[in-house]
């Protein structure tokens, strides 16, 4: 089994070694599970996704580690509302992605049309919309050349 | 009209297996491109994995799930240990 200090790097560990932050055993395992969530979970699900890993890490050093997280800019916090500071990783404006199968090209976009058609639906199923996950898997549409007489 | 490149799901399963492991087919850098790029962007690792299946898999449809997953975990990290 791979211990934490044998697994290759996450993306969090290596933002915060670029930014000279000492990384700890524990501090290396809170920035993974960062690092790994799909979703936005607040510090007491991070503790209990890292004490999952080393039950010696404490609610007091995630609490430290993610602010100091904070602090430097790799993650964000978000509130939605139910009084609990939710966070992930910081990622700059929200992009979709489009990936070419071809060649494994990966195109950024952003649509507002689509952003408010997602809110819509969600909003007409019910519900806040508070994320969404879109990736278009397509091929390059191949161009006609010029007719040739 | 584009050529369809995928491989047809015909022959022994194990050789087309070996042969995609082995990267004959010369989908592996397009695999690990798609992985590599949507990390760049800040993607989870986990949603890159995903993506970078759906990739593999349009390729080599013959593969299922895991046994795509598998690959394509053995060669992003194998990538990885190159950087």
């Amino acid at each position: 089994m791979t211990t934490p200090e044998e697994a290759l790097p996450s993306r969090l560990e290596r933002a915060c070694a670029e930014r000279g932050l000492k990384m700890t055993g524990q501090r290396r395992i809170i920035a993974r599970v960062l690092s790994e969530a799909a979703d936005h979970p607040d510090v007491e699900e991070v503790y209990r996704r890292a004490a999952a890993i080393d039950a010696g890490i404490s609610l007091a050093t995630v609490y430290r580690s993610m602010r100091l997280f904070e602090e430097i800019g790799i993650i964000q916090r978000h509130d939605f509302g139910d009084g609990r500071a939710r966070y992930e990783e910081a990622r700059g404006d929200h992009h979709h992605h489009l990936i070419d199968i071809e060649t494994g090209e990966v195109v950024e976009f952003q649509d507002p049309e689509l952003e408010a058609a997602v809110t819509r639906i969600a909003r007409h199923l019910g519900f806040d919309m508070i994320g969404q996950r879109l990736e278009i898997f397509g091929r390059r549409i191949q161009r006609k050349g010029p007719e040739t007489a | 009209m584009v050529a369809d490149r995928r491989p047809r799901p015909e022959g022994d399963p194990a050789e087309r297996f070996a042969a995609c492991e082995a990267a004959v087919c010369g989908c592996r850098p397009v695999v690990e491109r798609a992985y590599r790029e949507l990390v760049d962007c800040g993607r989870p690792d986990r949603h890159a994995l995903e993506a970078a299946t759906v990739v593999l898999r349009w390729h080599h449809p013959e593969l299922d799930v895991p046994q795509a997953v598998q690959i394509v975990e053995r060669w992003v990290v194998a990538e990885d240990r190159l950087h």
